[in-house]
């Protein structure tokens, strides 16, 4: 069921004849304006906080308590700076690019179940959209860096869509791996194949060894997809100058920004439902909180699990993020032919491997997980 | 007229104008990001059939790809992206009647068939139906199609592949 | 199930309308002050030399044509891979296991040939490099020590 419905279903607090696309939109701008890019926006004053508790100084602490309101401040920075497009830029083209990488960040937010009843579009085809909205990134990056006429944007353009377009090899076969094991392509029912039913049905991470490397390979390619580091050579800070946004400037390098971290945030959502169990907990069934609140004569049990499912869901994103950001200023970057390398040479056979392993895994034990053949020999013996 | 009327219909312009810039515009590169909005309004007639899978397997192939490989050739060299295509009339003389007998060909056809009658689509369980395809009746053409694919590959890399003439020819480093 | 598509295109439409939201809004806030010196391509400084064209590498192009092949494989391994649990468990799994990875399988050979052949380094003759600098006379002796690796 997707938001949409569940909005239209709050038969009490609306008024009668609201045509349904408005519910559409709503749930549209709720997930994008309300948490896509304000999360996007925090995770930047985050990641600032992050990096400087592990260099072992303070970070940004003047706006606002702690320094949270940093984040706005640049915001209102970036609209006020002055474009400094160079003569030559192509101006169609240059405003079109950063257009098409936040089309392609946010847009895969349709996709993602925050809850059972929180998801933008309840599709068939859940992951396979994703895949397809997270390709039209390195396109914005190849006509972003082509535009701005200059040597070392497109220099960065070009490396850093080779580095996109190769990864997302890996990232579809660990995808593969993962609608093997489950069977079902729709997001919502692969979360509900990791619920703890008492049989032992658990995460998917730990539903056999293969999955297990492949959740490893799905966030090695999911690193390099969104140019993080180790993988960030298309904005190498040291090397070439800025990338392919040295010409950016304002908001639509703030877009870029965004995007990027957009694209941290739903690769982080998509593996916490996809590999780890979504919004279940190992020994709990949500279903079963039932408080007894009630307002205005209707239960709000409902509405309490679906905030306890929304916040597990959030946590377990939270910390791959934060493993994210952990990464970037923990490891060097990698020279581009180790990039290349690592993705032909390594990744896909890794991952077609155990993509291998994991349908015969399926087919030998007919679709139990691990610990489903442990209770089962523990029970039977 | 109910919103998918709309929606179809604005995908069959939008392809329509994206596909005139294609052919008509003397820049190549604009030409090549006209092709995406192209390229997009064929996505957006499948969804409107009720074909998920297909629309997003176009967005994946060839938005992601096929156009990011036209991409990359076109910035290869200054000869293909500096050049002015179609630029004076006496260029467009046999491209056009061409067009135009094609046109007619193409209306020709779509009078004298027989479309029978309109049905809904199915739209469900679009990607078990194109497995169940796949494995079934057309799976002789499934391994076909892996091995033009393996053609296609081998081909391509054979015929890009940068001439070492000479040892200490680099062809460039980045 | 057309509605969730509905609900799918009013997210990209609303994705794709917010940046250009956002910069016209930015073009009505922000400065403009430009001269030639701001106009001019970054160059850490200096002024620019010659045009922006870099002498193009064919090793893009290469990744590129191998990524194409192997997404559609991708592309086409899904519908067949959301069959196999259910063949799994109630049976006639091994057509399905066998088309499957037949068709990897093919694929895989033409990974394989490229990777011998050198196609996807991306430093196309690391190897022989290695080895004409080894013979070369000036730096011989560099390596007069060094075991064979």
């Amino acid at each position: 069921m997707s938001l949409a419905e569940f909005l239209s279903g709050l038969n009490d607090f609306i008024p009668p004849n609201v045509p349904f696309f408005v519910f559409s939109i709503a749930a549209a701008v709720i997930v994008i304006l309300g948490f896509a890019m304000p999360i996007g926006g925090i995770c930047t004053y985050i990641e600032r906080k992050v990096a400087a508790d592990f260099q072992e100084r303070i970070g940004p602490n003047r706006v606002g308590p702690f320094g949270i309101l940093q984040f706005f401040a640049d915001g209102i920075k970036m609209f006020l700076k002055e474009d400094t497009a160079t003569k030559n830029a192509d101006m169609f083209i240059y405003n079109l690019a950063p257009g098409l990488v936040t089309a392609g960040a946010l847009g895969a937010f349709a996709a993602i179940p925050f809850s059972k009843y929180v998801i933008g579009a309840d599709l068939d085809i859940g992951i396979f959209y994703v895949m397809a909205l997270a390709s039209l990134v390195s396109l914005g990056i190849l006509l972003g860096a082509w535009s701005s006429e200059n040597k070392w944007s497109l220099l960065g353009g070009m490396r850093g869509a080779a580095q996109i377009v190769s990864y997302e090899i890996p990232l579809g076969i660990a995808l593969l791996s993962v609608v093997v094991v489950s069977g079902q392509m729709s997001m919502i029912k692969i979360v509900d194949g990791q619920a703890w039913l008492g049989s032992g049905s658990f995460w998917y991470i730990f539903h056999n060894p293969f999955l297990f490397l492949n959740f490893f390979v799905y966030f090695v390619a999911a690193l390099a997809e969104c140019n993080r580091t180790p993988f960030d050579l298309p904005e190498a800070e040291s090397e070439l100058v800025s990338g392919f946004n040295t010409e950016f400037s304002g908001m639509r390098f703030g877009l870029y920004a965004l995007a990027e971290f957009a694209d941290v945030i739903m690769f982080a959502c998509v593996a916490a439902a996809i590999f780890l169990g979504g919004w279940h907990l190992p020994f709990v069934n949500i279903e079963n909180i039932h408080l007894g609140w009630s307002l205005a004569g209707k239960s709000l049990d409902p509405l309490i699990q679906t905030l306890f499912m929304i916040l597990i869901f959030l946590g377990k994103a939270s910390v791959i993020v934060f493993v994210v950001m952990w990464l970037r200023w923990t490891l060097p970057r990698l020279r581009v032919d180790q990039l290349m390398d690592l993705c032909w040479k390594y990744l896909i056979p890794i991952a077609f491997f155990n993509l291998v392993g994991a349908s015969l895994w399926v087919w030998i034990f007919k679709g139990q997980s691990m610990i489903e053949l442990i209770s089962g020999m523990m029970g039977a013996g | 007229m109910s919103f998918l009327d709309f929606f179809v219909v604005f995908c069959f312009l939008g392809g329509v104008v994206c596909s005139a810039v294609v052919a008509l515009h003397p820049n190549i590169l604009y030409a090549a990001v006209a092709l995406i909005g192209s390229l997009l309004a064929v996505a957006g007639v499948y969804a409107s059939l009720g074909a998920d899978f297909l629309a997003a397997a176009q967005l994946i192939i060839y938005v992601g790809g096929v156009i990011v490989v036209i991409l990359f050739a076109v910035m290869m060299s200054e000869s293909i992206y500096k050049r002015r295509f179609l630029d004076g009339v006496k260029k467009m003389f046999l491209p056009t009647i061409l067009s135009i007998a094609l046109m007619l060909g193409m209306f020709k056809l779509l009078v004298s068939t027989n479309w029978g009658e309109l049905r809904i689509p199915n739209y469900e369980n679009t990607t078990i139906r194109i497995g169940q395809a796949l494995t079934g009746p057309y799976a002789l053409i499934f391994e076909y199609v892996a091995i033009v694919l393996l053609f296609g590959l081998i081909g391509a890399i054979v015929v890009a592949r940068p001439n070492i003439l000479k040892k200490d020819q680099d062809g460039g480093n980045s | 199930m057309l509605q969730e598509f509905a609900n799918a295109l009013s997210f990209i439409v609303l994705a794709a309308v917010l940046p250009v939201g956002i910069l016209f809004v930015s073009k009505f806030l922000r400065p403009s002050y430009p001269y030639s010196g701001k106009l001019a391509t970054y160059e850490c400084g200096e002024d620019p030399v010659g045009s922006a064209f870099v002498m193009f590498n064919n090793r893009f192009y290469l990744v590129a044509i191998v990524f194409l092949v192997f997404d559609v494989e991708v592309a086409l391994l899904f519908p067949i891979m959301r069959l196999f649990r259910e063949a799994a468990i109630n049976g006639g799994a091994l057509p399905i296991f066998l088309l499957a990875f037949g068709f990897l399988f093919v694929l895989l050979v033409g990974l394989i040939y490229e990777w011998k052949k050198g196609d996807i380094d991306w430093v196309r003759d690391a190897i022989e490099r290695k080895q004409a600098l080894r013979e070369d006379a000036a730096f011989k002796h560099r390596f007069e020590n060094v075991k064979d690796s």
